[in-house]
């Protein structure tokens, strides 16, 4: 680092970093009373109680949990304590949740729906729903075919989780 | 995530398909004119559910077709199937469909038949995901919820002709559709979707997925409240995503300690936006050898065509696999 110049790439490269950190992040409001925990496990301490209505901003996942920076602190939250989105709305369980802002902090994912490419494609919902069952609906016997063909029994089911690496375990309700 | 009733029906005088396309229920029996429904249903063999709910299948069916590729197609039955293989009712004759829709929904038919939207499975960025959403489907079908409405809602009054008989095949009386698209319209209650949620997510994580894949769901839903007109539906036959997220946290956060972390393995995304698939289109290999519920013998595990992808612990400690994992979760929550 002899020159001016030089230490100017270096900041201007480590700020550049801390934006692209930054625009990773993803808001959240907290909608309960929970623990920030050090680790992303369960029995692992608690760096902070969060208070419902605080707002953060998740930056990563693991499993179930979330690594979310609050203010003043920074550990890791089950995903079902947080809503995403922020304001007083979000805080209360039966709102909606505004989160418009996921998809421009998230960036959109590697897959996209097909809600655009497919308009004029009939959906699941009340007129579909009631031609089916309205006097003018019909048993497609060439799809139920289909679908037939396309069943697997339990032994499949469980040669398919083998070759996945899926094991079974014992849970009860 | 819909499941419902809309039921009875017809006749399958299937001349074509997989078993269960040869077998006839005698609706007339069943329902027969001026028998109360409700004695009936509380009376309804798993036999007749099967039947029932492969009629509606055929009606939904006939409404809007299964999505054009038969590496998805194949590749729903075996993650769905092997999480039904963990549910109380093992034995059913699982069927699980893309349907080329492009809302976001699902529904359950009473007997085993699951059909999800494309729309929605194009949401899901993992099949832990598609594991949670499968899994509450299964479960309104291993907790009978239609048959719970038909019991409880009492469809029929006396003299009603629920279903009749034309031409040899039995169809569905008027009452009983206009019935039911009336209960479909309205959808199951709260109760019903919380149990299913619940059911669901203790299904996945039998199943080896982490068991908080529904709750990510959820709240890629949540992120589309609003007016989104793909989850307007869905929005009006269900709870919120936020009041099924606060249930979901209730029962899981005291249990976290004993869930299995689970896996967050890739899904096979959909191929391409092909017209729906012709009865006599062929699957892919190895899913024909295995449709026969009951009586075929074991499938030829060597014939799977789907090249399995590659499981991802659900709780890596690499910082940069959780980095990755972000961008799974951005677009998990961000559409």
């Amino acid at each position: 680092m002899n020159s001016a110049p030089q230490k100017i790439m270096v900041i201007a490269a480590i700020a550049c970093l801390m934006v692209a950190g930054r625009a990773g992040a993803e808001p959240v409001t907290f909608t309960k009373d929970a623990p920030l925990r050090a680790e992303a496990r369960f029995d692992a301490a608690p760096v902070v109680q969060v208070k419902q209505g605080t707002v953060g901003d998740a930056s990563a996942k693991q499993g179930p949990w979330l690594n979310i920076t609050v203010p003043g602190s920074k550990g890791w939250a089950l995903t079902t304590d947080i809503s995403f989105s922020t304001g007083a709305a979000a805080a209360a369980p039966s709102a909606g949740g505004g989160a418009s802002s996921l998809g421009r902090l998230f960036g959109g994912g590697q897959r996209q729906a097909s809600t655009t490419s497919t308009i004029g494609i009939r959906g699941f919902d009340k007129e579909t729903i009631g031609n089916a069952l309205g006097d003018g609906g019909v048993v497609s016997t060439a799809q139920l075919a289909v679908l037939d063909g396309y069943a697997v029994d339990k032994s499949g089911g469980q040669s398919f989780a083998s070759a996945q690496g899926l094991t079974a375990s014992t849970v009860s309700y | 995530m819909k499941r419902r009733i809309l039921l009875f029906l017809i006749a399958f005088s299937l001349s074509s398909g997989g078993a269960y396309a040869q077998r006839s229920l005698d609706l007339g029996s069943l329902f027969s004119a001026g028998k109360d429904i409700a004695g009936a249903t509380t009376g309804i063999s798993e036999k007749e559910e099967i039947e029932i709910g492969r009629g509606l299948t055929g009606r939904i069916l006939g409404q809007v077709e299964l999505v054009n590729d038969a590496n998805v197609q194949a590749y729903v039955n075996r993650v769905g199937r092997w999480i039904a293989s963990q549910s109380e009712r093992p034995d059913l004759p699982w069927r699980f469909g893309v349907a080329n829709a492009a809302n976001i929904n699902a529904m359950a038919m009473p007997g085993g038949t699951i059909l999800i939207t494309r729309g929605l499975y194009d949401l899901l960025d993992n099949e832990a995901q598609l594991a949670g959403v499968l899994g509450h489907e299964i479960g309104h079908v291993v907790k009978k919820h239609h048959v719970g409405v038909m019991q409880k809602q009492r469809l029929v009054s006396a003299g009603a002709n629920l279903v009749q008989s034309r031409g040899g095949t039995n169809v569905l009386g008027k009452a009983a559709l206009d019935f039911f698209k009336d209960l479909f319209i309205k959808g199951l209650d709260k109760e019903a979707e919380y149990e299913a949620d619940a059911v669901g997510v203790i299904l996945a994580a039998r199943a080896g997925y982490n068991p908080f894949g529904l709750a990510e769901v959820l709240h890629k839903l949540s992120a589309r409240a609003g007016g989104d007109p793909s989850v307007a539906f869905l929005f009006e036959t269900h709870p919120s995503p936020a009041d099924r997220l606060s249930k979901l946290g209730d029962l899981l956060t005291p249990r976290i300690g004993e869930l299995p972390a689970g896996l967050e393995p890739q899904i096979r995304p959909v191929a391409g936006n092909a017209a729906a698939p012709r009865a006599g289109a062929a699957p892919v290999a190895g899913t024909r050898a295995l449709t026969n519920e009951r009586s075929a013998p074991a499938a030829p595990t060597g014939s799977n065509a789907i090249a399995p992808s590659q499981p991802a612990p659900a709780g890596g400690g690499n910082p940069l696999d959780a980095l990755k994992s972000l961008k799974g979760l951005g677009g998990i929550f961000g559409r």
